[in-house]
Formats: C-alpha cells, structure tokens, sequence
C-alpha cells in the first residue's frame, strides 16, 4: 500500500469519524443543543461524511487496483497540481480577505458594531498568521 | 517554453501515462509540458532527460527573447 493510498484510507475514516461525532452528539443531548446548532451540526456532518466516503471509495479503488494507486501517488506529490493549489489558495486568501474587510466596513456603517468588530479581529489574526509564515517560508528558502 | 518532448516519447513508443508514470507525475502534466503550457522544474526536466537518455538542452530549448 503506497503513502497515498493510505493517507486517502486515513482521510476517509477521520472524515466519517468527525461528521458521525457531529451527527450523533445533537441526537444524545439534543436537550442542552438550540435547534439552529442542531441543523448546523446536521448539516456539517453530512458534508465531511459525503466527503469521507468520496474519499474512502477512492481508496479502496486504488488500494484494489496498482495503476490507480500509482495514479494516486503521482497527482499527490505532481508538482503542476501543488503549484496550482497553492495558486488557487494564495488568490483565494487575497479575495477573502478584501470580501471581510468590505463586510466590516458595511456592518460599521449599518450600525452592526459587533459583526464588524469581530470581523476586524478575525483580519487582523489572519494578517498575523500571514506574516508568520511568510517569515517561516522565506527562512527556509 | 519549446520542447521536443512528445517527438522523443513516440521515438520510444510511450504513452503520456507511461511517461507520467515514470517521472512520478500526472498525465496532465505530460500534456501540459508537450504543449508548452508549462515549464517544469530542474528536477523535473533532469527527471525527464534521464529517461530519455539525452540532455537537458536536447529536450527543452532556451530561446532568451521568449523568454524575457
């Protein structure tokens, strides 16, 4: 069994784990939960098990079948498809970061303070992290 | 940039999934690298000429106008 098979296998049953802790716990203390945290915990449940199972099919597709697995372990460590992912991760941190930024100046105008607030703090820490790593990435390189 | 990439793996009687295969990356890299959308790394494009047999310089050509 190559690494990415079984990260994928690992991945899978992490992601049924999560998604039925998330499915049963409204269910067991459904008493202490408001309904709108029990539909939210529905609803997160069934995206991370959806996904899990996606990837558990996948798995054992490949773990079945040599070339799929070979096929795996190539896209998984391709450096066209890392350079793409961290591409599309680097645009989409940009976008996100001016929607919030736009959001909180919204909220600040339509007297929203606390979204706006919390929103502010959320940039700021993300604007950190940034910095962070971007340190981390240039010492190393 | 230019490659004579597709030319050397049909003189070897390979499929892009075969040379995918053996380089450790995806077919869609393959095509991606014969149609010159992409430009491999060092290592890759060593990867790539060790394969083959051949040089560096026999598969990918430097054309400096291209690229400035």
């Amino acid at each position: 069994m190559n690494k990415a098979v079984k990260r994928r296998l690992f991945s899978a049953i992490f992601c049924i784990i999560i998604g039925t802790i998330f499915f049963v716990y409204p269910i067991i203390f459904s008493e202490n939960i408001r309904t709108e945290l029990h539909d939210y915990m529905n609803g997160f449940a069934s995206g991370v098990i959806a996904v899990g199972l996606y990837f558990l099919v996948t798995g054992i597709i490949a773990l079945n079948s040599p070339s799929k697995g070979k096929e795996l372990e190539n896209e998984m460590k391709d450096e066209r498809l890392n350079k793409i992912n961290d591409c599309a991760m680097a645009i989409t941190f940009r976008m996100t970061l001016l929607l919030e930024a736009l959001v909180s100046i919204v909220c600040a105008f339509t007297n929203n303070m606390d979204i706006s607030k919390y929103i502010g703090i959320a940039i700021c820490f993300q604007l950190v992290l940034y910095l962070i790593v971007y340190f981390i990435v240039k010492r190393n390189n | 940039m230019k490659n004579r990439l597709e030319e050397y793996r049909k003189q070897n009687n390979e499929k892009q999934e075969d040379l995918a295969n053996a380089v450790n990356v995806s077919r869609q890299t393959i095509i991606s690298i014969e149609k010159g959308k992409y430009n491999p790394s060092i290592l890759l494009a060593f990867k790539i000429a060790k394969h083959f047999g051949k040089a560096i310089e026999e598969i990918f050509i430097y054309e400096e106008a291209e690229n400035e």
